[in-house]
């Protein structure tokens, strides 16, 4: 058990090292580059690699450093943007119907049987591709596309902890529900919440990256991960690190939020925990 | 049992009709003139003509009043009758009919390679628990679960038909006409559809293999002289066994995602590429038919392991019966 600890650790590091440098060229994207990512150089068309474009140049001469570094917005807008809605939906039709309010118990169950019969990708297609593509569209779509996922973890956590003494207490004192729920619920459940928020983000992520390479999620000439591999594929026998760059950086970004995201289960989850 | 197997099919069959409704509605919650929507007269250049916007509202129904359209909607739904596509007439039905097995030969082979994979990845991981070789298979099996399939299917292309030239980077041939050729061609989609689902699978597999191998008659089985391969055959995989059947059927959602973007990559002809293409040409009915039998078929094979997690685990029958 003891050579597992160090090699864990080191992977939770180094995931969080790079979760933070991605947040950081989200909000602040010229401290990577002073490259505008959408001014063309046509002279400079497939540059590769080397001192006067560190990344190379796409097939219009534009920076690929500054538009990876400038791609992080999009990625991560949609991220966080669907997570916030599908948390603050599903937790609290969640957690209204776990304790028990009449109508919402079934609305909680029935709405995320339904919601999750729907394959989401194909739903989010036919939604995009009749609505119109974009950030505030994508937000929207996979925030609804995931909302059962925190109301039905919302639900089973707080029928749980619903008969708890503390909950009871709350009620003897003749606190409404509402301050029970907000009070004495909420703040014992959210733990998991969050962990479920940090896996949702990846595989929001997930989701974007897929719809915009198929050209129905962030649109043009905005720089986006996905959209810039659908772009780069066509230019893959000339210059095959064009795909390479946006590649390996949306690939290793879902990879290091969810190895975040399983190191705080395995921390609220003594179970889990290693070597126990 | 039966009565378990009654209710679950009853249940499935409800949600089979809720979403079938909600894709009859869906056009006629977007904003605007579904019409218009259609004809995209919001981002095109020219304005429809009036008698294109006639004929798009007759082909769709829409010139009726909404309790008649949905009473017939449903009507031919029972008949398994999609409608007729907008953009060349055919049968909605017989297009899906024509596309559905190739996409199936695909997700099938996937599925195969997935299991046999992830289960013995996740069994050699928690064998190995704790040492290096636990942190490599686990690594693993979690850049399957995060690198998106289309970057998977984009860099195999690179790799293996581009740069080494071994396979060929894309196109269909039936299975019937030259089944070596078909081979060839599915090694790459199955492959890169597959590494998604076996990265799940793999963790599944050595979570509970993990907690499995401790129990008492896993110790019985050993100290009665069984050998290794053995004890794991019998006595650990086939428990572990049960939670992967689940998360295939959960994960079948995932998977139609991942085969639209696989069979995008590799202009692999089945039912995603048709969505695609009717998004693209906006032929709605083509676009409601796919949805709604790909969600369907979701709904099934859900019920199938229900119903065969019930027949593995008998507590689960009796559940909420009292």
């Amino acid at each position: 058990m003891r050579r597992r600890r160090p090699a864990r650790q080191v992977r939770v590091l180094v995931s969080a090292a790079f979760v933070f440098l991605v947040l950081l060229a989200a909000v602040m994207p010229r401290l990577f580059t002073a490259r505008d990512p959408l001014l063309m150089h046509p002279d400079v068309p497939f540059a590769p690699p080397g001192r006067g474009y560190l990344l190379g140049t796409d097939e219009f001469g534009r920076d690929l450093l500054a538009r990876i570094a400038y791609g992080a917005r999009p990625s991560l807008e949609v991220a966080a943007g669907s997570v916030a809605v599908a948390g603050a939906v599903g937790s609290v039709i969640g957690v209204l119907g776990g304790y028990g309010v009449p109508v919402w118990e079934a609305l909680a169950m029935r709405s995320a049987d339904v919601i999750l019969c729907f394959p989401p990708i194909l739903l989010a297609m036919m939604i995009a591709g009749f609505l119109g593509a974009g950030v505030g569209h994508l937000i929207l779509i996979i925030g609804f596309l995931y909302i059962p996922q925190f109301s039905r973890l919302a639900f089973a956590q707080t029928l749980a902890v619903r008969r708890s003494e503390y909950v009871e207490a709350a009620r003897a004192v003749g606190a409404p529900t509402v301050r029970v729920l907000a009070r004495a619920i909420f703040p014992n459940i959210a733990g998991p919440l969050i962990v479920q928020a940090s896996l949702s983000a990846a595989s929001a992520m997930l989701l974007e990256s897929g719809l915009s390479f198929l050209g129905l999620g962030v649109l043009p000439p905005a720089p986006s991960w996905g959209l810039e591999i659908a772009t780069a594929r066509n230019y893959m026998f000339q210059t095959p690190y064009y795909v390479l760059w946006p590649s390996l950086v949306l690939s290793a970004t879902i990879l290091s939020i969810n190895t975040m995201g399983d190191a705080l289960l395995d921390y609220l989850d003594p179970r889990r925990r290693p070597g126990v | 049992m039966l009565r378990y197997a009654v209710r679950r099919a009853a249940a499935a069959l409800v949600l089979v009709w809720v979403v079938a409704t909600l894709v009859f509605a869906f056009l006629r919650l977007l904003p605007g003139d579904p019409v218009l929507v259609i004809l995209g007269s919001e981002s095109g250049a020219q304005a429809p003509s009036p008698d294109q916007i006639t004929a798009v509202r007759r082909a769709l129904g829409l010139d009726q009043p909404p309790a008649q359209q949905y009473g017939r909607w449903l009507a031919r739904l029972v008949r398994l009758d999609l409608g007729t596509s907008l953009y060349d007439s055919t049968s909605v039905t017989a297009d899906i009919a024509q596309r559905l097995p190739t996409s199936l030969e695909l997700i099938v082979v996937a599925v195969a390679l997935a299991v046999a994979g992830g289960v013995v990845l996740g069994l050699a991981a928690a064998r190995c628990r704790g040492t290096w070789t636990d942190a490599a298979l686990s690594g693993l099996l979690a850049g399957g679960l995060s690198i998106p399939v289309f970057v998977t299917g984009t860099l195999m292309v690179l790799v293996f038909g581009v740069i080494l030239r071994w396979v060929p980077i894309g196109g269909f041939v039936p299975i019937t006409s030259d089944p070596g050729a078909f081979a060839r061609q599915l090694v790459l989609p199955a492959v890169a559809l597959a590494f998604g689902l076996l990265g799940i699978v793999g963790r599944i597999t050595r979570g509970s293999v993990l907690e499995v191998l401790h129990q008492d008659y896993v110790r019985t089985a050993r100290s009665k002289g069984l050998g290794e391969p053995q004890v794991l055959a019998r006595h650990v995989l086939r428990t572990a066994l049960i939670p992967i059947v689940t998360v295939v059927g959960v994960q079948f959602g995932i998977l139609i995602g991942g085969t639209v973007l696989v069979e995008y990559i590799f202009n692999w002809p089945g039912i995603s590429t048709l969505l695609f293409t009717a998004i693209q040409r906006r032929d709605y009915p083509t676009v409601q038919g796919v949805v709604l039998v790909t969600s369907a078929m979701f709904i099934l094979i859900n019920l199938a392991v229900d119903l065969l997690y019930a027949v593995l685990d008998p507590r689960i029958r009796y559940e909420g019966e009292t």
